[in-house]
């Protein structure tokens, strides 16, 4: 099973940044733990063969394959994390074909970053520079790939996040300043979530969230840099100054071009404020949040719910079920399951009203 | 009584979501009102979400507490796509709409008649009772001689909802809130809120038997046999 509503708002939304219009992305069940964006030049390759086998076959320009895994395929909440393997096709695909200057930007901002930490060593060290090129493009894209994943989900990213993250025990606190050659240490990448969350506005639209999950985010966030480390495997560590450099140079153009590329989200901080508590008293109630062709809108949907289950699924649960059963690991999980699934309706529904009201005015006299 | 329309309107509009008396039922789809609502009634529309009967690997259905996963493989058939039923196949659907039920009202639900009369049958087991939550499952099953195509999204059943008298009133005015009346009734969590089609839950049926003192069940059970020297013996099943 897989969360279909959830892939078809994600796909729409992918038409809304820039230089991704006509994009498709196609969800696979995989066996692995973790969710995964097939580089799509790959396919790309693989696709030119099948065509030139199959004459009337053409593959969409632009179409990205993002594995999920299997196990979580029926769970909504923790699938937000597509968000971020979409990030990856969006930033593979205009590294390769977008003329935007804030991908230019980003580009010397790496080069920059690489002279500051090699400066005249490089010419010596040509092995290392190529390495520490190849960890600094990494790190961007993570820290890309998150930015992204915010601007059109919202703090519901953060929080997915920092759900796969405990699920797999990497949120102690050795693990969480550890910068390693393929990604960004957790810390660092939350205290981004945060500072772009506050650009956003987001921030201050969810002060009043005492969920375990935001704390955990705000404390990462806080982390000072200097206890930031690079391993370059389990055990050396790598020079500090790539770290350093890449927050100090690198990550401004990250934010820049992630701003440029995605939609403005005050609106949608302001369409979350005003409908969070209908959405929020219809959960609880038990009841799919209702909806209507103008609002609430699925991005706000996502958010009131994913804030409502942080805070308040045990008082549910006493709602219907009495005290004694919060603490029923079984019960807590039937629950979530029930939480999960009626946002996901909810927010097939809107889908569904907001296509209904843009064609209505179109066929009506039919 | 039957509500009428303007009865069904004022439970859903006037009423807030936590009020007992509250109807749901969303998203409800129309240009006009005229187009899902009749003066005592409601179109449904069938949802994306389809269990289709599984080739079984025994000779016959053993209603029992694993029968629920075992029965039926999940499809889903977005907006715009249909789904054959094959000649007197049967499968389970949903309403594509939410429904809650407030605390004194029953409902019903009936196959639309310009459907009915394609010979594909839905419902079965229609009775709805106050308080139920969730999209409703639908037993949809071609009785004609010729496939069907179903489409998602499409009025499929009507709902005709009906006021409860004195004892469920009683108890929502004891009550006052829904927490305290829901209290009053039993919370069937089988088929508390669900948004895709449910498959049967059913308990064994030795479980259920014994409720009513029959201590003696006869079952049908698979052995596996095997070759031995001194002939063919039986497998444990467990192992």
């Amino acid at each position: 099973m897989i969360p279909a509503p959830l892939i078809d708002l994600a796909s729409e939304q992918l038409q809304s940044v820039n230089g991704m219009k006509n994009s498709k992305i196609v969800i696979l069940l995989a066996s692995e733990v973790m969710y995964f964006q097939r580089p799509h030049t790959d396919i790309k390759d693989e696709a030119r063969i099948v065509e030139s086998f199959i004459p009337e076959a053409s593959f969409p320009p632009k179409l990205g394959f993002i594995e999920l895994p299997y196990s979580q395929g029926p769970s909504f909440f923790t699938n937000l994390a597509i968000y971020h393997e979409i990030g990856h096709f969006v930033y593979e695909e205009i590294s390769h074909t977008n003329s935007n200057q804030s991908i230019a930007d980003l580009q010397s901002a790496q080069d920059q970053c690489l002279q500051t930490v090699f400066q005249k060593r490089w010419k010596k060290d040509p092995e290392a520079l190529a390495l520490a090129a190849r960890i600094i493009e990494n790190w961007t894209q993570e820290i890309f790939c998150d930015l992204f994943a915010i601007r059109l989900v919202g703090p519901a990213f953060s929080f997915a996040l920092i759900e796969i993250l405990g699920m797999l025990g990497f949120l102690s606190e050795k693990e969480t300043v550890k910068f390693h050659p393929s990604h960004p240490s957790s810390a660092c990448r939350f205290a981004e979530h945060v500072n772009m969350l506050r650009d956003d506005s987001w921030w201050d639209a969810i002060a009043d969230v005492k969920a375990n999950q935001k704390r955990i985010l705000e404390d990462l966030a806080k982390l000072p840099r200097s206890k930031y480390r690079l391993y370059v495997d389990d055990k050396t560590t790598g020079p500090q100054g790539l770290i350093t450099a890449f927050l100090d140079v690198v990550v401004p153009a990250i934010r820049k071009l992630v701003k440029s590329l995605t939609p403005d989200s005050h609106l949608a901080v302001k369409r979350f404020s005003s409908s969070r508590s209908n959405i929020q008293e219809c959960l609880h109630a038990g009841v799919v949040p209702l909806t209507t062709p103008t609002s609430p809108d699925p991005v706000s949907i996502i958010n009131a719910a994913f804030c409502l289950y942080l805070t308040s699924l045990p008082e549910i649960i006493n709602r219907f079920e009495g005290d004694k059963a919060r603490q029923n690991v079984e019960v807590h999980s039937w629950w979530t399951k029930r939480v999960e699934m009626w946002t996901m309706k909810a927010v097939e529904d809107s889908q569904i009203h907001r296509r209904f009201e843009s064609t209505r005015a179109l066929y009506d006299p039919l | 009584m039957i509500l009428c329309k303007e009865e069904i309107l004022r439970r859903m509009r006037k009423l807030k979501v936590s009020d007992p008396g509250n109807l749901v039922i969303t998203p409800l789809i129309y240009g006009k009102e005229s187009e899902v609502f009749d003066a005592d009634s409601v179109d449904l529309r069938l949802g994306s979400h389809f269990l289709l009967p599984k080739s079984l690997d025994q000779p016959y259905f053993y209603p029992d507490r694993s029968s629920s996963s075992s029965l039926h493989v999940h499809v889903h058939v977005p907006l715009g796509q249909f789904l054959v039923v094959a000649a007197h196949q049967t499968i389970l659907g949903a309403t594509l709409e939410f429904i809650k039920l407030p605390v004194d009202v029953s409902g019903e639900v009936l196959t639309k008649s310009s459907v009915a009369r394609t010979f594909i049958v839905v419902e079965t087991a229609p009775w709805i009772h106050p308080q139920y939550r969730g999209c409703l499952t639908l037993e949809i099953a071609n009785v004609s001689n010729t496939p069907v195509l179903l489409y998602p999204g499409r009025r499929i059943c009507q709902l005709v909802l009906m006021e409860v008298s004195a004892p469920i009133q009683a108890a929502m005015e004891q009550g006052g809130d829904l927490t305290k009346s829901e209290a009053t009734t039993k919370l069937d969590k089988n088929y508390f809120g669900p948004v895709y089609p449910e498959a049967p839950k059913f308990k064994n049926p030795e479980d259920d038997l014994l409720q009513i003192g029959v201590t003696r069940v006869l079952g049908l059970k698979r052995i596996r046999m095997y070759a031995t020297k001194d002939g063919w013996q039986e497998l444990d099943p467990d192992l």
